[in-house]
């Protein structure tokens, strides 16, 4: 009983441990539907003290280095954040205004440092500006993503070493100035004592080994990955539970290649409730398919002054809401117009 | 003999430490002259598919490629651009893509090899592949090779048997390949020299965009024209809720297309056009789609007589309460460039034609067969087909 009851000890310590280190707090709020087309424009991302006040990005904040265990990053915290989020709402399928745009816009309209060369972003004043203004005078855009790193830290404590990351992630509208999506998230993890070393040597190297970038690298991605996953149309109950679109058959009116009446018509019979659209090539894309009976969908291709396409595959697609595409050509005649 | 076994695994520890952290990085090999910089607009030419691995898995690192080119304010054009200009992977329209949007350098993805391994004890997975970016005229620039590689579970990380788990159990899922395409994206986009920064000029021409006006008009009762004025060579779409359609450049900044009444089947949310560069810039101007043709004038076929089918004209597709609008449904009698007829054994078919007569009336068809008409009005507008009751 002794000896279970000293097994029983260490494994609780281990295993709470093991629990502490790999859980997470994720908080977030989506007030919008993704997947309407809205475009984003991504601000640049600040790191924030314990007073929650911002730092302003500086040489002395890259990720750092240490000797034989990680490699160099030339990004700050926060500017790595950044592009883990640009990445991940891009892959939702959210319209990201490009980084470049974003960024010439700022320095160009007043929001760089005065005296710094190359430009700095005076991030106060990035955090101030209205998110109307600069939807409206600095990019086109719908709605702001305004970014903060409030935690990025790696700590040392002999026989385990723990890195943690805490970021805050807000989309504001900018034609009504309501908060679209908030996030706030903190994760850490930890490698030493607590991940089950198997021997003396390993209680000593895995700490130290637990210091190198990869590890909070890897946890950012997974806090913003998660942060982001709400609004990501792969974590959404339609793409988990239900299957992808299919494609029964698929028919055009052209059975000559040649349209007919000034037009062509393309049916197709599939998952109902679904978009669809048809495209001819690539000369005519995305035309419509409307569904006029429950799975049969319809749609026409008219041409305007021109258009003009010879011997083209006409490619019809069915679409769900979690934004999976099912195509299917109708490679057997080709169509063309002049 | 204890202290000495855990000095030999301290240092067999060390020296894997130092295996794992030295010997992996990505080679480039840079043509630039010394001090130069890569262009910062940048096209992504179309994926090969060749190779021998899953199309999907391509499209993967492709995408996450130009998202870190992007990461690092490269101005990338966007892969519909290259898509509708380039015919092969290759792109032998290259030149196209440099005069219509300022491109100054092209980037090629090559993936050489996937694996993934998973064995009892662990899980060993690489991507090996090639990133090559030339200038304009094909000269090669600079040139990446890496080899993305992940390995866990209880046999490779057997200092932390829980670590080693949850790396397992993370690993035996489908995101694998997508984690291992975004770091092999971000390492080899890193190597690169650094960029120049667009030229206001190129910000001028390449990414700015103006969207002067979007109409919408009716042609007839069976099709309406969207069309957007803006900047010459941009790409302009009508947004339905969450479909976008294309329109097309009739003329030097004008961007139109015809739909079909069809499309204005109800719609959540956005209807708008909307005018993009090839860069991703954009501008939208909201519309209100049409949900009700316009009344017009339409020829119908209708018994006047016992013995006679005269063509009479109705106004459809309209509303014949909105009265105001000039829509009824009163049939008033007008002329047809011609009346067709076809007959069929029963309703469902087969049709042939039997006739064609150049007039506004004709005789009421006699017989078992089932006839249906169609008139032609002036300008070649057909009318709807219509069942005629044969005369008994």
């Amino acid at each position: 009983m002794k000896t279970l009851r000293a097994l029983k000890l260490p494994t609780l310590i281990t295993t709470t441990l093991v629990a502490v280190g790999c859980s997470g707090t994720y908080k977030n709020q989506v007030h919008f539907n993704p997947s309407e087309p809205i475009r984003i424009a991504v601000l640049p991302f600040a790191q924030v003290d314990d007073s929650g006040a911002l730092i302003q990005a500086d040489e002395n904040y890259l990720i750092d280095n240490v000797a034989l265990v990680s490699s160099k990053l030339k990004q700050t915290p926060a500017q790595f954040v950044q592009t883990l989020a640009q990445s991940e709402l891009a892959e939702a399928s959210l319209d990201v205004v490009t980084p470049a745009i974003v960024e010439a816009a700022l320095i160009h309209n007043g929001f760089g440092l005065p005296g710094t060369n190359p430009v700095q972003l005076d991030l106060q004043k990035v955090f101030a500006a209205d998110p109307k203004q600069v939807c409206t005078k600095l990019v086109s855009c719908d709605a702001v993503l305004y970014g903060k790193v409030t935690n990025w830290d790696r700590s040392y404590y002999g026989i385990e070493s723990v890195s943690s990351v805490g970021v805050d992630l807000k989309i504001v509208s900018a034609n009504t100035g309501k908060v679209l999506f908030e996030s706030t998230a903190t994760d850490s993890d930890s490698r030493g004592v607590s991940k089950g070393p198997t021997g003396f040597s390993n209680i000593v190297i895995e700490p130290i080994k637990g210091l190198d970038n990869e590890i909070i690298t890897t946890l950012a991605r997974d806090v913003v990955k998660q942060s982001i996953s709400p609004i990501n149309r792969k974590s959404r109950p339609g793409f988990l539970k239900t299957a992808p679109p299919f494609i029964i058959e698929s028919a055009h009116s052209a059975p000559k290649g040649v349209l007919v009446n000034g037009k062509l018509v393309v049916a197709v019979m599939g998952t109902p409730e679904m978009t669809g659209s048809f495209s001819i090539g690539n000369a005519i894309r995305d035309v419509p398919l409307v569904e006029r009976s429950p799975g049969h969908y319809i749609g026409e291709y008219l041409p305007v002054s021109g258009d003009n396409f010879q011997s083209q595959i006409v490619t019809v697609s069915l679409q769900d809401e979690a934004g999976r595409k099912t195509n299917q050509p109708l490679s057997k005649i080709a169509v063309s117009y002049r | 003999m204890v202290p000495c076994r855990r000095r030999s695994e301290a240092f067999a520890s060390l020296t894997l430490l130092a295996l794992l952290t030295v010997g992996c990085g990505p080679t480039l090999k840079s043509s630039l002259p010394v001090g130069a910089s890569l262009p910062a607009t940048i096209a992504v030419l179309p994926s090969d598919y060749s190779v021998d691995i899953p199309r999907e898995r391509i499209d993967l690192v492709h995408a996450a490629v130009v998202r870190e080119l992007r990461n690092q304010n490269f101005v990338v054009v966007e892969d519909r651009v290259v898509e509708s200009i380039c015919s092969t992977p290759a792109c032998p329209e290259k030149s196209r893509l440099g005069q219509d949007y300022l491109v100054d350098a092209f980037a090629t993805v090559s993936l050489s090899s996937f694996s993934k391994s998973n064995f009892v004890a662990g899980y060993y997975n690489q991507l090996q592949g090639e990133l090559l970016i030339t200038d304009k005229n094909g000269r090669e620039l600079v040139r990446v090779d890496h080899t993305e590689k992940e390995s866990g579970g209880l046999l490779l990380q057997s200092g932390q048997v829980f670590q080693a788990i949850i790396s397992t159990v993370k690993n035996s899922g489908d995101r694998v390949f997508e984690n291992l395409a975004q770091r092999f994206a971000k390492t080899v986009i890193e190597q690169l020299p650094a960029h120049q920064a667009p030229s206001p000029a190129r910000t001028t021409e390449g990414l700015e965009i103006a969207l002067s006006s979007a109409s919408v008009q009716w042609d007839s009762s069976a099709s309406y024209t969207v069309c957007a004025q803006g900047t010459p060579h941009s790409f302009a779409y009508l947004l339905t809720g969450t479909t976008r359609s294309q329109l097309r450049e009739v003329s030097p900044g004008k961007y139109c297309s015809k739909f079909s009444p069809l499309v204005t089947s109800p719609t959540r949310g956005i209807e708008a056009v909307e005018l993009r560069t090839a860069f991703g810039n954009s501008l939208r101007k909201e519309i209100d789609l049409p949900s009700d043709p316009p009344c017009e004038l339409k020829n119908r076929l209708a018994r006047s007589t016992k013995a006679k089918v005269d063509v009479l004209c109705s106004r459809i597709g309209s509303d014949p309460s909105n009265e105001a609008n000039g829509c009824t449904s009163t049939m008033t009698r007008c002329d047809a460039d011609r009346i067709v007829l076809y007959e069929a054994p029963s309703l469902s078919g087969p049709y042939k034609k039997i006739s064609e007569l150049r007039s506004s009336s004709l005789p009421a068809p006699q017989g078992q067969a089932v006839v249906t008409a169609l008139a032609v009005g002036v300008g070649g507008v057909p009318s709807q087909p219509e069942p005629l009751p044969t005369e008994k």
